[in-house]
């Protein structure tokens, strides 16, 4: 079993692999709610003609006429939105397990996917299809699946009702889904469930709620099934604080988890994402257990699609034992060059308490193409 | 009959000595406004720069007792949204800033609480009009006094609706700005 402690980052990367990124950092412009961009009221996934539009004018360091449309060459009708992700990985780690010292190095193709959502009046349909990848300690391979399926009604401008196959809001929508807040919290890659959502989107607030019915199909995955709230308040314009509850159970336990996060644009160069939260886990027999998870991410945007950031990841989801403590600190660039490719670059120091009290190094690169 | 003429050279002295003017011509004051773009509330703020107008905001306001009144003219092309694509659709297709380059906002009417020397962060109400996009219409406001001696500094806060001064509805794949506008003005200077 020790051996395969070094699967941990890898997983922990695959876990990036959420279909569509979500760019929650986009309110030190003034994008309060994610939807001007994204189809979906929580961010992430397709984007909007208008999110495709600012990928090239506000977030890259260049861009030609054009180059926001669909592969660079599709220009859809205005009731249909297309998108999808092309994401490449390539990461190295050093680890330390007891006495030893291991060194990793790994490629993968981590995602393929394509999504569409068609936007009639007030209804919006939205399918994605795509491949995940499956790795064990000899293999690495993949399976087809939707991600995310959904329907969509909008009343009014400010109120979003939503049913199907999607991730339930919660904290802060990033891309960065290997952190402890995500993926910690069994809150990553494929963690999507069927869940009916409501949202209230306005001026000065949001507020989602969710009623998550996890994933009747495949009870195997142990999905939860309950139901989380989240509220979040913009201020001075670049400014949004808010708070979560989520209480599910599984075959796993039943939890209730819940925490406050921030997204701070200082400027339009300088942000912080932050978010922290408790949970409470009984699980089906023994004691429980009381937790803690929590993410920073200070950003300075360079220039125009040049980013430079520090992170820290702290989890420890059992205050009596230490061995469920990992905590990361590390450095990266994110590199906006041309509308929608990405290159993501970051070195980080990590402990993990499971395998060793010692600091090791984890670096790794990601290629990623917005289709 | 020396008396009187005595009374009205003091008077006469005081109302001159009491009568000061705020030269705005400052680079540090500024012109800004706030828009809402819809269905998804993005906060759209126009900000003046003084990389392409050395001089964007210009004019003079006049303190007399407790009376002020003033007239300030503000280059549009100096309006920057921060979104290189969204700042010049504002100029070229919304504000015509060829057409018409310059705004001008003339306070009419303004009462301080008092003509005292000092004045901390008194609001107080004033009106004016505001001359946009070649048409002219009454503005109703607030402004934030705070005056040391002869040093101010104003906050002018007041509200417009773009269709009022006949400004197409700004809008762009799928995101409307709404006609309402919130201006808000900061001035500050040494009265002389």
């Amino acid at each position: 079993m020790q051996k395969r402690f070094w699967l941990l980052p890898v997983l922990a990367l695959v876990l990036i692999s959420r279909g569509g990124h979500a760019f929650p950092e986009m309110v030190r412009h003034g994008y309060a709610n994610c939807m001007t961009c994204h189809v979906s009221p929580d961010g992430g996934g397709v984007l909007t003609a208008y999110g495709r539009s600012m990928s090239r004018e506000v977030m890259s360091t260049w861009g030609n006429e054009g180059e926001e449309r669909f592969a660079y060459l599709l220009t859809t009708p205005e009731w249909l939105n297309l998108g999808g992700d092309i994401r490449g990985l390539q990461m190295v780690s050093r680890t330390i397990e007891k006495t030893r010292q291991v060194e990793r190095a790994r490629s993968l193709l981590m995602q393929m996917d394509v999504e569409a959502a068609a936007q009639i009046e007030k209804w919006t349909v939205d399918v994605s299809l795509g491949r995940q990848s499956e790795i064990s300690a000899n293999t690495t391979g993949s399976t087809i699946l939707s991600r995310r399926h959904y329907v969509s009604y909008r009343p009014t401008e400010t109120l979003s009702i939503r049913v199907g196959r999607f991730i339930q809001a919660y904290g802060i929508n990033m891309a960065d889904h290997f952190v402890n807040t995500k993926r910690g919290l069994r809150w990553d890659d494929g963690s999507e469930s069927y869940n009916l959502e409501g949202a209230y989107l306005g001026e000065n607030y949001d507020l989602f709620v969710t009623g998550s019915l996890g994933r009747p199909d495949d009870e195997r995955l142990n999905r939860d099934k309950g139901f989380s709230v989240r509220g979040s308040t913009f201020l001075n314009e670049r400014y949004k604080v808010g708070g979560s509850y989520f209480f599910g159970s599984s075959p796993l336990g039943s939890r209730h988890v819940a925490g406050p996060y921030a997204i701070l644009g200082f400027t339009p160069h300088w942000f912080l994402l932050a978010e922290v939260d408790f949970q409470h886990l009984t699980p089906p027999t023994g004691a429980s257990r009381d937790g803690l998870v929590g993410y920073l991410k200070l950003n300075h945007e360079v220039f125009k699609g040049a980013h430079l950031y520090l992170t820290y990841d702290y989890g420890k989801l059992d205050w009596t034992k230490t061995t469920s403590e990992n905590q990361s600190f590390g450095i990266g660039t994110q590199l906006l060059l041309r509308p929608h490719l990405e290159i993501t670059a970051s070195f980080q120091k990590q402990q993990i308490q499971a395998l060793s009290d010692q600091f090791g190094d984890f670096a790794y690169a990601v290629l990623h193409f917005y289709l | 009959m020396k008396f009187s003429l005595f009374l009205l050279s003091v008077l006469s002295a005081s109302s001159y000595a009491a009568s000061t003017s705020l030269d705005l011509n400052d680079p540090k004051n500024k012109v800004e406004f706030l828009a809402v773009g819809k269905p998804s509330a993005i906060k759209i703020r126009g900000e003046m720069k003084t990389d392409k107008i050395k001089e964007p905001l210009t004019g003079k306001l006049t303190f007399d007792g407790t009376s002020v009144t003033g007239k300030t003219e503000f280059h549009l092309a100096a309006f920057d949204t921060g979104i290189e694509l969204r700042t010049d659709h504002m100029h070229k297709k919304y504000l015509e800033v060829e057409k018409y380059p310059k705004a001008t906002l003339t306070i009419t009417e303004m009462k301080l609480p008092s003509a005292e020397a000092d004045l901390s962060a008194k609001e107080v109400p004033f009106s004016g009009k505001l001359t946009l996009h070649g048409k002219e219409n009454p503005v109703k406001g607030t402004a934030k006094v705070d005056k040391k001696a002869a040093k101010v500094d104003m906050v002018f806060n007041f509200d417009i609706n773009t269709t009022d001064y006949g400004i197409e509805t700004p809008s762009y794949l799928g995101i409307k700005v709404t006609d309402a506008v919130k201006v808000t003005s900061t001035v500050t200077g040494t009265l002389k």
